[in-house]
């Protein structure tokens, strides 16, 4: 099991656009702890089911619900429109003609729906594509459960 | 491979191609120009030639000129010496004879006795008193050799002008009677002169044997009876001679001489060497003129089509070195036909290049993202693996078959650069991994599979080999495996198909593992597509049906 430490360093493949921790200040640890209690409604997007599956877990073991796991682009923007979730975990590369990024671009729009990037690697092209989009975090694959602990520490339900 | 022809290789240091078209320029031009020279100074040589051609036949027109008047003063004589008065000494009529026979002005008819009394002169009436005659020296050669003879200028005593005297005996009975005298004037002689009509330049002159001046066609009356300068009469002993010297009026000229046949007089032609060098000087610069206006023309010319040709290159070797820095590089339109071959082979390497270059980028960028990528399905193979299995032992053992697995998916995948698969080597490599390929029918239509069917039906593949060997037909030595597909074109999908015959009887599965899940939902979800499982009593069918979009046309470029 996760044991939830409030004094955390930031992890090394923490990429950026969640703002790292300022220091161990007691409205820090606060923060973090009321945003740990929270259970948030996920959806996935990844197409290799080995991972979705692996996610999902991590996911569930953190206690957040996972909505749905969708396998491409348009089946996640189909999805974010019926289900709401707070936070889409969005893998880059996707089978078909959109990937992530796309998908992200449309829900956000769509919905109103924040994405965090897991990506196994990325061109800076990519990045940078990705980087417009606002994205509430960048993942790296293979995830850590206290990577996505993190990420989603910062992601408020709606 | 190619090897250039090595040129001279050590012999001429490597120049630009513009030295060596100046050297080619050179090289073309200066044998023409040094040709043009030596055949302009010819023609020269040959012009000179001429004038001085010229100048001596001047100079043998006029000596002919005053033989012929010579002769023509002697044959009146001669008639008149046959004269009946004189015959008959009638000196009176004979005056009258001698009188009529002159009928030019500036001539006079004189009989002189032995003692070389004047016995009559038409310049005078007939019986008035008369000197001796003044040109004693000739009149006594006559008498002496009894021939014509021609006196050298002198004055004459009546006339008071500068004369010749051209004198004949009057035989008599084999003895000399006497000297029949036709005396002429000089100006005759100077009018003679004027009659070649000569240009202005030209210069004519008659010098006695004393090589004094008889006549000349400029100024005849300042230098008649003048001697001839000493330089000029010396060069003019030799007969029939051009040469350079100084005139009377101190003026270098070329001067021709020849000698009248019958009073051995100099006859001088002559042509102001200023006018002939002049004449020189301006064929030279008309031919310089020339010669650097076609150098020049010629030069333009050359440039222009040295242009042509140096210019192009220039571009190609820029080319090239585009090329060299990983630039891209076009085809050139240029005159040179070379120069177009070399950058449109260059165009098409610098493409080829790119290409390349495009191709390694992306390959880096899949291989690199594979590579994690795969971490995380291995990850969550292992987990997913784990949490079906009671003991360690048999942990390893299927997820080391599932690792295995994915391992013959990716071989091939890797073989066609990470692009896909075809369908036939992906169902055969998965069966020869459980050695069940000779127990195995494989048959459909080849079809390349993109890269992420490729892994999805290899896990599939994987699940349902697995459980062939360990609870399906390949558990009975008789059991047999179809595995097929085929495009269903009325909606663009593809239906793979995977039967089992001869095998133990089938039993729907009391427990349901991850392997099926894996057939029978998330490949299908994966891929978009549709699972079936169905158990019959002759074996397990399994049907997945994907869309056609996962089928790749294998020579398709790189995306």
């Amino acid at each position: 099991m996760i044991v939830l430490e409030t004094d955390l360093n930031p992890p090394k493949l923490w990429l950026a656009a969640v703002p790292a921790p300022s220091g161990n200040s007691p409205e820090d640890q606060d923060d973090d702890r009321d945003l740990a209690m929270r259970s948030l409604r996920v959806l996935i997007v990844e197409d290799e089911f080995f991972i979705s599956l692996d996610i999902k877990h991590l996911l569930e073991t953190l206690g957040h619900v996972v909505v749905a796991t969708a396998v491409s682009a348009d089946e996640a923007v189909k999805i974010a429109e019926i289900e709401h979730p707070d936070v889409v975990l969005m893998d880059i590369w996707l089978a078909g003609q959109r990937d992530g990024i796309d998908a992200a671009e449309d829900i956000h729009r769509r919905c109103g729906i924040g994405s965090i990037f897991v990506t196994a690697n990325s061109d800076p092209e990519t990045r940078r594509r990705a980087q417009a989009t606002q994205p509430l975090g960048f993942l790296a694959k293979p995830l850590t459960a206290e990577q996505l602990r993190l990420a989603l520490s910062k992601v408020r339900p709606r | 491979m190619f090897m250039p022809t090595r040129l001279f290789p050590y012999v001429i240091p490597p120049q630009r191609i513009r030295t060596f078209l100046i050297l080619f320029a050179v090289a073309l031009t200066s044998p023409l120009v040094g040709l043009a020279v030596f055949a302009f100074n010819q023609m020269a040589n040959l012009e000179e030639r001429e004038v001085e051609r010229r100048v001596l036949q001047v100079a043998q027109d006029l000596a002919g000129d005053i033989d012929r008047e010579l002769e023509s003063a002697t044959v009146t004589l001669v008639t008149l010496g046959t004269s009946q008065a004189l015959a008959q000494r009638d000196f009176a009529a004979f005056h009258a004879q001698a009188s009529r026979a002159l009928r030019r002005e500036e001539a006079a008819i004189l009989l002189v006795d032995h003692s070389f009394q004047q016995l009559l002169n038409t310049r005078a009436a007939f019986g008035a008193s008369l000197p001796k005659t003044s040109d004693i020296e000739t009149a006594q050669k006559v008498l002496d050799t009894k021939q014509r003879q021609v006196s050298d200028v002198f004055m004459g005593v009546i006339s008071r002008q500068a004369v010749i005297n051209v004198e004949v005996p009057v035989v008599d009975r084999e003895s000399v009677s006497y000297v029949l005298i036709m005396a002429l004037d000089a100006a005759r002689f100077e009018r003679m002169l004027h009659s070649q009509r000569l240009e202005s330049q030209w210069v004519t002159g008659i010098a006695d044997n004393k090589g004094i001046i008889l006549a000349r066609s400029e100024r005849h009356a300042d230098f008649v009876g003048k001697p001839l300068p000493q330089e000029l009469l010396e060069k003019s002993r030799t007969a029939n001679v051009v040469f350079r010297t100084t005139n009377v009026e101190g003026q270098e000229i070329l001067a021709g001489t020849v000698r009248s046949q019958i009073a051995g007089w100099l006859v001088l032609a002559t042509v102001q060497l200023a006018n002939v060098e002049s004449s020189r000087r301006q064929g030279i610069i008309f031919a310089a003129t020339m010669l650097v206006t076609a150098l020049g023309l010629g030069a333009i010319l050359a440039y222009v089509f040295a242009t042509f040709m140096a210019s192009p290159l220039q571009d190609a070797t820029n080319a090239a070195a585009a090329v060299g820095r990983g630039e891209h590089v076009v085809r050139l339109a240029s005159p040179l036909v070379e120069a177009n071959t070399l950058t449109a082979a260059l165009s098409a390497a610098s493409s080829e290049l790119k290409r390349r270059q495009d191709q390694s980028a992306f390959l880096m960028r899949e291989l690199a993202h594979r590579s994690k990528n795969q971490l995380a399905v291995v990850k969550g193979m292992a987990k997913q693996t784990a949490r079906q299995i009671a003991s360690v032992d048999q942990f390893v053992e299927q997820f080391d078959q599932r690792i295995q697995g994915l391992a013959e998916s990716q071989d091939l995948m890797v073989q066609q650069n990470w692009r896909g698969a075809s369908l036939n080597d992906l169902v055969s490599a998965h069966l020869k991994l459980f050695a069940a390929s000779p127990r195995a029918h494989i048959e459909g239509p080849p079809l390349f599979l993109s890269a992420d069917a490729v892994q999805n039906i290899g896990f599939a593949l994987h699940e349902l080999a697995t459980n062939a060997c360990k609870h399906g037909a390949l558990t009975f030595p008789q059991g047999r495996v179809f595995v097929s597909w085929r495009t269903l074109t009325s909606d663009d999908r593809v239906l793979l198909e995977w039967v089992e015959r001869d095998g133990p009887a089938v039993q729907p599965l009391k427990h349901q593992g991850f392997g099926f899940l894996v057939i029978t939902e998330l490949v299908a979800r994966a891929l978009q597509g549709a699972a079936q499982l169905e158990f019959s009593p002759d074996g397990i069918r399994w049907q997945l049906e994907f869309p056609a979009s996962h089928v790749l046309n294998k020579d398709d470029p790189l995306t």
